[in-house]
């Protein structure tokens, strides 16, 4: 009710479409698994790469689950609700991830799993100022976190990155509420925006989205080492990335570069015989932007030449 | 209302474990280090054995002295008057397994053999 009392306020004020567009709105598509009970944030701690254990309510944070040679099984992104944590996940990862998650538990645990695939809505909220578009929603950016979730009626909200003329925020809507929350944000000024161009627009802020399928590489590879937490003791995977990080083992780099043509996804080499593999390439006005792991030596000039079936192709530094 | 309250939401989702009479071997070493930590209690106190999810190999082993407990789905193994419990769900990772104990300062404890374990973590805790 309340909801629906902005929303006429905003209309009656804002003059709906009047407003030249201050940011873009985008739903990315996500499958959702919640886990539940007294023992719920044990068990996950026993198989995520980072610590979630002091963990506090509508705490944010990214994880991987890996296999036992240290490659990422799956990336999730954590809503935390004390007894209940709430994971978003790509949805190609659903199915080993409720299969380890509901794989060992002891039988003096209390641990559920569920599906809630369709149940929250994942929007990213991008542009110039898209600031001025949740202050009229009656959100300061003041109330927002990287690492923390705030409330806005039954839905979340958090912020993925500022930088000084560009600003992306994330919002978890119920689908009870989703037809709403995005009038109010299309009333105050933000327009549609293409899922290709969002998640381009996260790489090029040098950040990989959970919708990007990383599974099988070592996150050292993708530089989120941030997301691997060396010091809490044991998890799948564990050995193998102590044993990388203390004896120089991480040979490889990500980068992203635009090319003017999309890229295929997987292995190739570059016309200097280096060994790239492509693991995202998504279209971003005229261009394609394309997150590249490459050899950490190889030289990140401005331009690096791919052979492909195509033919040569020039990647160009972003 | 909450975020996760509503419609949306399935039953939590129920695994299908097989389960498999299980068998244990418990070295004299092994069998006295457990009547020492029973102690005084080993009428009303069992050894429970178990597998967890975690650790560097995937699973982690669990040794836990506890009150019989009331549950159920246990399968008992009594060896020399002391009762081991391991849970059906546990009865496919650990069937076959041999419980030894080291007395020794420097690695010294229990220790677990696992015919189903394909690989285990440096330090013995942990199998896959």
């Amino acid at each position: 009710m309340w909801l629906r009392a902005i929303i006429w306020l905003n209309c009656l004020i804002g003059g709906c479409a009047m407003i030249p567009p201050l940011a873009n709105i985008v739903e990315i598509p996500t499958a959702v698994t919640l886990v539940s009970g007294k023992d719920a944030r044990n068990h996950l701690n026993r198989m995520l790469t980072v610590d979630v254990s002091n963990d506090s309510n509508l705490t944010r944070k990214e994880s991987f689950i890996c296999d036992l040679n240290g490659r990422i099984a799956t990336y999730q992104l954590h809503v935390d609700l004390g007894e209940q944590i709430l994971l978003l996940h790509n949805d190609s990862m659903s199915d080993i991830l409720r299969k380890t998650l509901t794989s060992g538990i002891p039988w003096n645990e209390n641990i559920e799993v569920s599906s809630g695939d369709g149940a929250v809505h994942r929007i990213l909220i991008y542009g110039k100022q898209p600031e001025r578009i949740l202050l009229g929603l009656g959100i300061s950016q003041a109330e927002l976190h990287t690492g923390h979730w705030t409330k806005f009626f039954d839905s979340m909200i958090s912020v993925i990155k500022i930088e000084d003329d560009f600003s992306i925020y994330e919002m978890l809507i119920p689908s009870r509420e989703y037809s709403e929350i995005t009038d109010l944000l299309k009333t105050n000024g933000a327009r549609i925006g293409e899922v290709n161009s969002a998640i381009a627009m996260l790489s090029i802020a040098g950040m990989i989205d959970y919708s990007v399928d990383v599974s099988g590489h070592i996150p050292f590879n993708l530089g989120l080492e941030r997301l691997v937490d060396l010091k809490k003791g044991c998890y799948p995977g564990q050995e193998i990335h102590a044993r990388m990080e203390s004896r120089g083992g991480i040979k490889k780099s990500i980068s992203t570069f635009k090319t003017n043509i999309q890229m295929r996804l997987g292995k190739s080499k570059s016309t200097n015989k280096e060994q790239l593999e492509i693991i995202s390439s998504q279209q971003f006005g005229d261009s394609w932007i394309n997150l590249l792991i490459h050899p950490r030596e190889i030289s990140l000039s401005s331009e690096i030449c791919v052979n492909t079936p195509e033919g040569e192709i020039t990647l160009t530094s972003v | 209302m909450s975020l996760i309250e509503g419609t949306g939401f399935s039953l939590p989702i129920a695994t299908i474990t097989e389960c498999v009479d299980v068998n244990i071997e418990v070295t004299p070493a092994a069998r006295l280090a457990v009547k020492s930590a029973i102690g005084e209690q080993i009428d009303t106190h069992v050894l429970i054995i178990s597998a967890k999810a975690g650790g560097c190999s995937g699973y982690l082993y669990d040794m836990v002295v506890v009150e019989r407990p009331e549950e159920e789905g246990f399968q008992t193994i009594n060896v020399d008057g002391v009762t081991i419990l391991i849970h059906d769900n546990d009865s496919t990772l650990l069937n076959g397994l041999k419980l030894d104990f080291k007395d020794s300062l420097m690695g010294g404890g229990f220790h677990m053999e696992n015919p189903n374990a394909d690989r285990a973590c440096g330090c013995g805790q942990s199998f896959g």
